[in-house]
């Protein structure tokens, strides 16, 4: 190394203390003898200072009470479905996702209401014709309402697939109850995503249909009683950054909504 | 008495959400850090900061006593904000190295100044940086800010990225040349 300069790689590596000792000392006794380098390790050194000195924006003031207030509905619902489960209560129907009707019968609705209003406002919503507001608006409602249900259901198949991520290895995981939830929430899903597609919405449409392939699996599996016989489930999920998107993709139409709202 | 990390952690674990809730009181302001050096949005960085903590939860049994918790809630973070980077279309914006040959020749060496005008060079290098920052591709980015801000190893990033150690020091050198390159003018060596 004496009889040659010594490489930016090679500084880089000394300067993040990379180089073995010996490499290290070698490198020093060349560097102190050699202007060539003693310039090139001082101006990386400058440029690797001017990078420390960007600064990096704070968190928002209260950032910390506001991640809690996100975060606490998602983990305490985890806390208080997995008590329930470590006390073998298998009577689960005031659980979070719990319905009076099933979600499809009203989903088919909200859909119908929605594609048809959207339908009508195709058909309808010409320059020429003197409806054009009122279509106009029956059309928005239909979308707002598809929206809003859609959100909802985004929002139950969050929840159904942050209950198997975070399940505790020693609780029961996946019974029949918890199946059938699954294939409610398929069957309105399939809905929203031809409605979706309708609509020419294709992210909500690609979510859904991503969303849908899980909740499949979920309700056409067996009953399994440790959650690490859903690895492969959980493993879907996390791959796929399922939880992730599903709250990107409510906050988006929460936001949404937030603008569009009148406010009378 | 201050309870330890660990303490608290292991207090999570068995369901007490207050434990919870402290770690996330008390690390949250440091990982929002840690994710915007990656991600370089304010928005996306928040996501992210709550998709750690639902992660941190579901691994809850997975801390080991002997590990450092902020260590552990760092690698986390970077996990999820490279899956993020790795899911977005942004991961692909291009560096055109020619944009900044072409800034950089733009710009005055430094020089030493007094007063106002040393301040609005070092905004300038501060923009600089960013600008290169936001240059770089998410691998490179996220192996220097690891090596770099972190301090971890280049074999642990390594590990960390699912890279092999040479390809991860190449991730590194492109990194600091294009820092380089752009910051090249505001050097005075």
């Amino acid at each position: 190394m004496n009889a040659r300069h010594i490489s930016d790689e090679d500084l880089l590596l000394d300067y993040y203390g990379e180089a073995t000792p010996e490499q290290h000392a070698e490198m020093r006794a060349h560097v102190e003898t050699c202007a060539e380098c003693q310039a090139l390790d001082r101006e990386l050194r400058a440029v690797l200072a001017l990078v420390d000195s960007e600064p990096v924006p704070d968190a928002p003031p209260g950032f910390e009470r506001e991640m809690w207030a996100r975060l606490e509905p998602l983990v305490s619902g985890f806390s208080r479905t997995n008590e329930v489960r470590l006390k073998a209560d298998t009577t689960r129907a005031d659980t979070t996702w719990s319905f009076e009707l099933p979600r499809w019968a009203l989903a088919a609705s909200v859909a119908a209401l929605a594609v048809g209003s959207f339908a009508l406002g195709r058909v309808w919503d010409t320059p020429t014709t003197p409806a054009r507001v009122s279509t106009a608006d029956a059309r928005e409602l239909g979308e707002r309402m598809l929206r809003s249900e859609v959100e909802e259901h985004l929002e139950r198949s969050q929840r159904v697939f942050v209950e198997l991520v975070n399940a505790d290895d020693s609780a029961p995981v996946l019974l029949a109850r918890d199946r059938e939830r699954a294939a409610d929430l398929v069957a309105a899903g399939r809905l929203y995503r031809r409605s979706a597609e309708e609509m020419g919405d294709a992210d909500t449409r690609d979510l859904l249909e991503d969303v849908e392939r899980v909740l499949v699996e979920i309700a056409n599996g067996p009953e399994v009683e440790s959650s690490n016989d859903l690895s492969e489930v959980r493993a879907r999920i996390t791959d796929q950054d399922l939880i992730f998107r599903l709250r990107v993709m409510t906050a988006g139409m929460q936001a949404r909504e937030q603008r569009v709202r009148p406010t009378w | 008495m201050h309870e330890s990390d660990p303490a608290i952690v292991a207090r999570a674990r068995d369901g007490d959400i207050d434990a919870f809730r402290a770690l996330v009181e008390q690390h949250s302001r440091y990982l929002f850090g840690v994710v915007y050096r990656l991600v370089r949005n304010t928005e996306d960085t928040q996501d992210i900061v709550q998709n750690t903590w639902l992660k941190v939860h579901a691994q809850l049994g997975r801390f080991e006593a002997r590990s450092e918790v902020r260590t552990w809630l760092t690698r986390i973070a970077v996990n999820c904000a490279i899956d993020y980077l790795r899911s977005s279309k942004r991961r692909e914006a291009a560096f055109d190295p020619a944009d900044l040959e072409e800034h950089a020749t733009q710009a005055t060496a430094y020089v030493p100044q007094p007063g106002a005008e040393r301040l609005v060079l070092a905004g300038e290098i501060e923009a600089r940086v960013g600008q290169t920052m936001s240059c770089l591709t998410a691998i490179e980015r996220t192996a220097f800010m690891l090596r770099h801000v972190e301090g971890m190893s280049i074999s642990e990033i390594g590990s960390e990225l699912g890279l092999k150690t040479s390809a991860t020091k190449h991730c590194i050198f492109r990194a600091v040349r294009k820092m380089r390159a752009a910051l090249a003018p505001f050097v005075e060596v």
